[in-house]
């Protein structure tokens, strides 16, 4: 246990000693927020509500997306596979640690580094200039909500990364998954907004509950009901996806394992 | 004076890095400098076709030297000249006349075959084709490139990516080279081709040469002078035989006498080793003539054999390097 | 004129190289290509489906947004073609790139500059012109004489306004040395600016847009001008004759931010 600490934490000095790093990447998710902001203020002048959500809701779920944006900062789909190629798998073998975990470990400190450079300063700045609304429903929903997502996100980037020991003749399979969440998640686009067709396939996947499902819990848009139910379909999409990971996990690791790396 | 250094400074200011969590959040706000003078006021010049040594200790200043000769770097003050020209103000008139072949990084394009790195300069030097091809074939003959043109830079061996190096700095004929640790990592055989390169395009050519080398038998073989600094500063310039003769004026005696003696003595001799019925000494040649040393002392004791040794350019460049800098 | 040809020998020489290297990765290149367009078309959509729900943007329509859209996302694709080496300068200081640079009888900045020439580039740059082409339909865009010059003015003028403010900002890892979130928090921006009209941003934030970084000019004022709707700031002159002042000022700017940044690395090397 003590030993994923660590490197949770080493993850955290590192990310802070790029002090330009730093300020960069708060700028950008500081740019995405304010020009959402403004777009959907626009987009709101004139007309009340949409498929029942009003403008500051509207304006709340832009600005928790982008914060959650930089919290999910992940980096296992750029270092699982140079760091395999390069021999992690080796240490596999000789030291108690699961590589998977530990991994995991490294981009929770990942993004506990986030939550200080990025989402808390955002935040501050969000309530200064625009003034961030409270959730309208239990905070502890979201936060739970907010934790399941993590898991389903970080999952996904990772098998990601695995598959790409198929694939990598294709370039950034990660940029693909990258640009999907961006498409179906919520994350931009508000899911309510496509077509009702469009919105059932989705529902079958588990890309809305990265950021439509606990954006929707924050605004306030599920009945109470509609948000347990919601948590426990994000819990079984966790459940499924960690247990998808563990099954690529042991083929890639045999793969690497033949091919040397 | 065909290259002119005058009065040549350079200082970098450095940041330092601090520990722990503490350190990295300060960091991020207050960084902490020190200044550091590498080269401290350095003049020479150089003529036209010279071959010249510019050796010293490691971070003595060479590299940032040349890399103020060649343009790349400004120095702080001072100035350097080519042929008339100032190279920091004509920089694009100088270099289109000098070649530079950096012995840790290539000069060459690293995603290229080496013919298509040559292809690129002809066309960036405005060479004409005649004279391409013709160079093109003479370096082939003396540095045998010609097999390597197809292979991309990157998956060349240390000694092949040399020679393509040193093709690449010749193909515009430039007048000057310069020549930072040209045969470092390299094996014997290779060094012996880049050594017989310089000397042949400097006799044929009248190139005047530039080497930074921390290998010796390169200066003992190429430079007629030798330029070293210190700590940044010129503690010696001049003929290589001038600066042996002055920095370590003695020589060396091996005397093998025909039955085992206790001592051997001369008043202008110094014992360092012996063995048996081998004496090694030492002795000033301004003081007295190896000749007559031997005559005097086969006048006194019963000697076999004797041989004459001169210093070892190592022991002359040590002796160097070891003394302050003031 | 004997310059001149000299330059575009070593420049076509260049993109002969460029290409034939990126080439030996097919399945790459194709595989990079076929994934670059998904977030700009996330971005399209967005505005298809906020009209759908809204009826309009801003008084925009939907195919007038499309036309703005179109014509940021092509200049964005001329710059990712001819300029991504920017993203690069933090990389080519640390790797020594600019001694070599520095070595050759040609001004740093055009070998810079004509180094590198991205194939993959290509797909932003066909997907942007594909929506804007798309858009001048539906807009009902009259091609005569007169105003497809003025659109090709337009695209070149937008396109090099574009690839000018992005030099002037990567240049600062010339002092940094770090270009990575310098360059993803520039795309950001541009693109937030240059893909939805600019009324929606605060009249302060407007000016700035305009005056000081002037990334109005690469497809809002355009679009403006050539819609026929008014932008919020009235400019005096003539659009275009603005946005080509402009894109020629701002990389004449570009080129002094370089050589400053080329002098900074001079004096520090790498």
């Amino acid at each position: 246990m003590r030993a994923y600490l660590y490197v949770a934490k080493m993850r955290l000095l590192s990310s802070l000693a790029y002090r330009f790093d730093v300020f960069t990447s708060l700028g950008t998710g500081v740019i995405i927020a304010v020009a959402s902001i403004f777009l959907w203020k626009a987009a709101y002048s004139g007309t009340d509500s949409v498929s029942g959500v009003d403008e500051s809701q509207m304006i709340a779920y832009v600005m928790v997306s982008a914060l959650l944006t930089a919290f999910f900062s992940i980096s296992v789909a750029q270092t699982l596979p140079e760091k395999i190629s390069q021999g992690d798998i080796v240490i596999d073998f000789y030291r108690p640690i699961n590589l998977v975990i530990k991994y995991f470990a490294e981009d929770l400190g990942l993004a506990a580094g986030a939550l200080i450079t990025r989402v808390i300063p955002m935040l501050i700045f969000l309530m200064v200039c625009f003034g961030v609304s409270a959730p309208k429903t239990s905070f502890l929903l979201f936060m739970l909500s907010t934790a399941l997502s993590f898991v389903i996100i970080w999952t996904i980037s990772a098998i990601i990364a695995m598959l790409s020991f198929w694939f990598f003749q294709l370039g950034s399979l990660s940029d693909v998954k990258d640009g999907i969440v961006l498409l179906l998640s919520g994350q931009y686009i508000p899911l309510w907004l496509f077509p009702k067709e469009i919105q059932n396939v989705l529902s079958f996947l588990p890309f809305q509950h990265i950021y439509q499902t606990p954006l929707s819990i924050y605004i306030g848009r599920l009945k109470p009901e509609e948000c347990l139910f919601a948590l426990l379909i994000e819990l079984v999409w966790a459940v499924f996806l960690i247990l998808a990971l563990f099954l690529i996990w042991s083929k890639a690791r045999r793969k690497v394992l033949i091919q040397g790396g | 004076m065909f290259i002119e250094v005058d009065d040549l400074v350079k200082e970098f200011s450095i940041t330092k890095k601090k520990k722990g969590i503490k350190g990295a959040v300060s960091g991020l706000f207050r960084p902490e400098k020190i200044n550091l003078r590498a080269v401290d006021h350095i003049s020479f010049g150089i003529e036209e076709s010279e071959i010249v040594g510019y050796i010293g200790p490691n971070g003595a200043g060479k590299s940032t030297t040349v890399k103020m000769m060649t343009g790349i770097m400004h120095p702080t003050s001072g100035t350097v000249s080519i042929g008339g020209l100032s190279v920091h103000a004509d920089r694009k008139k100088v270099v289109s006349d000098i070649g530079v072949v950096f012995g840790q990084r290539t000069q060459l394009y690293w995603d290229l075959r080496l013919g298509e790195s040559f292809e690129l300069l002809k066309r960036i030097y405005q060479i004409d084709s005649k004279i391409f091809n013709h160079n093109i074939s003479v370096l082939n003959d003396v540095l045998e490139i010609g097999k390597l043109m197809d292979i991309p830079v990157r998956q060349l061996s240390l000694g092949q990516r040399m020679r393509g190096d040193l093709a690449a700095a010749m193909l515009h004929n430039p007048s000057v080279l310069f020549l930072d640790e040209p045969t470092i990592g390299l094996d014997i055989q290779a060094k012996r081709a880049i050594r017989k390169f310089i000397a042949d395009i400097n006799r044929l050519k009248g190139t005047t040469v530039i080497l930074t080398t921390h290998d010796l038998d390169d200066v003992e073989q190429l430079c007629k002078r030798l330029i070293i600094i210190n700590e940044g500063r010129l503690v010696e310039d001049g003929p290589l035989q001038a600066i042996i003769d002055r920095v370590t004026p003695y020589r060396y005696l091996v005397v093998d006498t025909v039955l085992p003696l206790q001592d051997l003595k001369h008043p202008l001799v110094k014992a360092i080793k012996k063995e048996d019925t081998c004496f090694w000494m030492k002795f000033d040649k301004a003081q007295i003539s190896a000749s007559k040393l031997t005559m005097e002392l086969m006048q006194q004791y019963p000697i076999k054999d004797i041989r004459l040794k001169e210093p070892e350019i190592e022991d002359v460049i040590s002796e160097i390097y070891k003394r302050r800098v003031d | 004129m004997k310059s001149v040809r000299h330059h575009l020998i070593v420049a076509a020489y260049y993109i002969k190289l460029s290409v034939m290297k990126q080439l030996e990765y097919p399945l790459y290149i194709l595989g990079t290509m076929l994934m670059i367009p998904l977030m700009y078309l996330t971005g399209i959509l967005l505005l298809y489906y906020m009209v759908e729900n809204f009826h309009s943007l801003a008084g925009w329509s939907f195919p007038q947004l499309a036309f703005m859209y179109g014509l940021g996302y092509l200049s964005h694709g001329v710059m990712m073609v001819f300029s991504v080496q920017n993203w690069w300068i933090g990389t080519y200081v640390l790797r020594g790139e600019f001694d070599r640079m520095l070595l050759r009888p040609l001004s740093v900045f055009f070998q810079f500059s004509a180094m590198y020439f991205n194939v993959i580039g290509l797909m932003d740059l066909f997907v942007g012109a594909a929506i804007f082409f798309y858009a001048c339909d539906l807009v009902h865009f009259e091609w005569t004489w007169l105003s497809t010059i003025n659109i090709i003015l337009v695209i070149a003028a937008s396109s090099l306004l574009r690839s000018a403010i992005f030099t002037i900002f990567c240049s600062t890892a010339f002092w940094t040395k770090r270009s990575q979130s310098m360059v993803m928090l520039l795309n950001e921006f541009m693109d937030k600016t240059t893909m939805y009209p600019l009324s929606i941003y605060p009249h302060a934030v407007q000016m700035v847009l305009t005056l000081v970084i002037p990334i109005g000019f690469i497809s809002y004022y355009p679009a403006c001008a050539i819609l026929g709707k008014s932008s919020s700031i009235e400019l005096p002159v003539e659009i275009s004759i603005w946005t080509l002042l402009t894109s020629i000022t701002v990389h004449l700017l570009s080129r002094l931010v370089f050589r400053l940044g080329l002098k900074k690395y001079e004096s520090t090397g790498s």
